[in-house]
């Protein structure tokens, strides 16, 4: 347990530490920000505006603004997970392999 | 037997809860031998699975999280069949029926929790727990008082969810099979606890991804079959549908359910974070090799989701074509009177109309096996709390042995299976719509906001968690028991207490609250250890550095 405290405080120490943290953390602020505007928008129009939930897009069409944006949220949610999961399954773990394995070797030492 | 006005399907989730129009208890249906024997083939085959299963589950970390041996698309499968009850299927395509784009607005609301899960939890849960999300939540904190808090908790919710989904699932399969109440209920009951006692979380999970899959099949075969008739054209359809409902031309704008703007928050809130709080999603991060495959799933989950709900969508407006101008799916063959079956039958005469028995008894049968997958991860989810936290780490301190434990988990399994069964008989004739808002609102009040703070907040102490949890619990309690579903439908009284019936929005602010001003005013030399032990508790949520690894084989 002692050693892996230690091991702890070496990474709370090491400046890729904080700069994994802060770019990580900088990217989910931003797609939540981004999932509550979309997602509260949205509810904010049913509620507020719900006219315009039920317009057609075009003459003659059966195409309506809440249908095709209700679509929209299902994909852009989608795509913003898949996005979030490439990042950090990508670079951020091969910024914490790195991380890791750089104090595990400093420790050693 | 006397008529009640019964949310049969509304017991399987929260939207349909809030959603699913009343639905008489219905009379035995005549034998339906299709479903039957598809079911028995289902039955059989995860019995097989089950066998397998039961040889592989030696340990404790076996039974619990599969030895962290399912891979991230089985998860996310299975992650999804969780999701995906019963009632999303029928009650939500029967919303869409009588309501239009309410319908899909629920759906919506119900897809959202996803992304805020990745983004929040996925990571930091699969880092720091092992097998129950108390693992994490008690981290550093005093073992003894928060885990037995946090293992409180799960229980509520289990047990509550538990026997609502009983009771659904007798009406429900007394309506579809033909089976009477009380056989249905053994039957869903004593293959719960086979499946739970002998194949812990693998036969568990395998339950849940062939029911999953299944799912998926089944609505998509039926959405294909009738798109079929408008030649796969989505104008046709909503011209078609536009043409036949009540609504006409306003099918498509907001009803009238969700025009409360704080209903409409409540709503949202209590599904969002009521998902973060149900100890049987939770725990299936814990199945999964590492943080990487934890990711993978819940986006596989995304995906799955999101696809089945816009079928539903499709299946919804289908039916308005198909089935409300056949007098055949009407009682007394009057069209535009009672749906046979109830309201929520939409979904199953659809099937049958652009299928044949054939189809109705293969949707039936999924169904069932549904039912039957979401109370086993119930089941596995209240025995882990049980044996894991209370028994071995609260009674015994940690000093019990695998197999020891292992035993525990087969008689809690079977514990919870016989309360299931008895309260689920007990309850036969109550409306217990009361029980699903019970368990989001216990989840989201009691579990998620001290998880959520122990994860993220250096500031929490012991007694900041004790007091927030345990105000969650009973605060959401009460409102529920002073709101509609209880005071005036169980109850009687004329007037409810307090008017909304989901009770998020106020309950769980006021546990965020507790947590937060009992741990600020907190200045015991145990409170400052406990702050100081976030630093280590922080790099390990952070880089996975010294979480549970999966269990070799």
């Amino acid at each position: 347990m002692s050693s892996s405290s230690s091991l702890y405080a070496r990474i709370r120490r090491s400046t890729q530490f904080t700069e994994l943290v802060a770019r990580r953390n900088r990217l989910t602020l931003g797609l939540f920000i981004m999932i509550l505007a979309v997602f509260y928008g949205y509810m904010g129009l049913v509620s507020f505006w719900p006219d315009l939930i039920g317009l057609r897009l075009s003459e003659g069409s059966n195409l309506t603004f809440g249908v095709v944006a209700g679509v929209s949220l299902f994909v852009f949610f989608c795509a913003l997970s898949g996005y979030y999961v490439y990042r950090a399954n990508g670079e951020f773990d091969r910024m914490t392999r790195e991380l890791v394995a750089q104090v595990r070797q400093e420790e050693a030492q | 037997m006397k008529a009640l006005c019964l949310l049969a399907l509304a017991l399987f989730s929260a939207p349909a809860v809030l959603a699913a129009p009343a639905m008489d208890a219905a009379p035995r249906q005549p034998l339906n031998l299709h479903a039957i024997a598809m079911f028995m083939v289902f039955v059989v085959f995860t019995l097989c699975i089950t066998w397998w299963a039961a040889r592989r589950t030696r340990s404790t970390a076996d039974f619990y999280s599969a030895g962290g041996g399912i891979s991230g698309l089985q998860n996310g499968l299975a992650l999804a069949g969780d999701y995906m009850s019963a009632s999303t299927l029928l009650g939500i395509t029967a919303l869409i029926y009588t309501s239009g784009m309410d319908g899909y607005i629920y759906l919506i609301a119900f897809f959202a929790g996803w992304p805020v899960l990745l983004l929040l939890m996925t990571e930091r849960l699969r880092n720091l727990g092992r097998f129950t999300f108390a693992d994490i939540t008690s981290y550093r904190l005093d073992q003894g008082k928060v885990r037995t808090m946090a293992a409180i908790g799960s229980l509520t919710v289990v047990c509550f969810y538990l026997v609502a989904q009983m009771v659904g699932a007798g009406q429900l399969i007394k309506l579809l099979f033909g089976l009477d109440y009380h056989v249905a209920l053994l039957i869903v009951g004593v293959l719960m606890m086979l499946y739970v006692t002998f194949g812990g979380m693998v036969a568990t999970t395998w339950v849940q991804i062939i029911k999953a899959f299944l799912l998926m099949i089944g609505g998509t075969l039926v959405m294909l079959l009738a798109m079929n008739e408008f030649d796969f054209s989505y104008d046709t359809l909503v011209s078609r549908a536009m043409g036949i409902h009540g609504l006409g031309e306003r099918l498509l704008a907001p009803g009238s359910l969700l025009a409360d703007p704080l209903t409409a928050l409540s709503l949202s809130l209590g599904l969002v974070f009521g998902t973060a709080g149900l100890p049987h999603i939770l725990m299936r991060f814990f199945t999964v090799s590492d943080a990487k495959e934890a990711r993978k799933s819940v986006l596989y989950a995304t995906g799955f989701i999101g696809y089945f709900f816009n079928v539903i969508f499709l299946l919804g407006l289908a039916s308005i074509v198909i089935v409300s101008q056949e007098p055949q799916y009407f009682e007394d063959g009057q069209v535009g009177g009672k749906l046979l079956g109830g309201g929520n039958m939409v979904a199953m005469h659809l099937a049958q109309a652009v299928g044949g028995n054939m189809l109705l008894g293969f949707l039936s049968a999924v169904t069932f096996a549904t039912i039957l997958a979401v109370v086993s991860g119930l089941a596995l989810a209240g025995a882990s709390a049980i044996a894991h936290d209370l028994y071995a780490r609260v009674l015994k301190k940690g000093t019990a042995s695998e197999a020891q434990e292992l035993r525990v988990t087969k008689y809690a399994t079977l514990g919870l299976g016989l309360v299931a069964i008895g309260l689920g008989i007990v309850f036969e004739n109550t409306n217990v719509a009361f029980m699903v808002a019970l368990a989001f609102g216990i989840a989201a009040s009691a579990n998620f906001p001290v998880l959520f703070l122990s994860m993220f907040w250096r500031g929490l102490t012991t007694r900041g968690a004790l007091a927030g949890g345990y105000i969650g619990l009973f605060s959401a309690m009460a409102f529920v028991v002073l709101s509609k579903l209880v005071w005036v439908d169980v109850f009687h009284f004329s007037e409810p207490l307090f008017p909304y019936t989901q009770p998020a929005l106020f309950s769980m602010p006021l546990a965020f609250l507790a947590a937060y001003a009992f741990s600020r005013l907190d200045h015991s030399a145990r409170a400052k250890a406990e702050r100081e032990a976030f630093e280590d508790q922080y790099v390990r949520g952070q880089t996975g550095v010294g979480a549970s690894e999966a269990a070799a084989h």
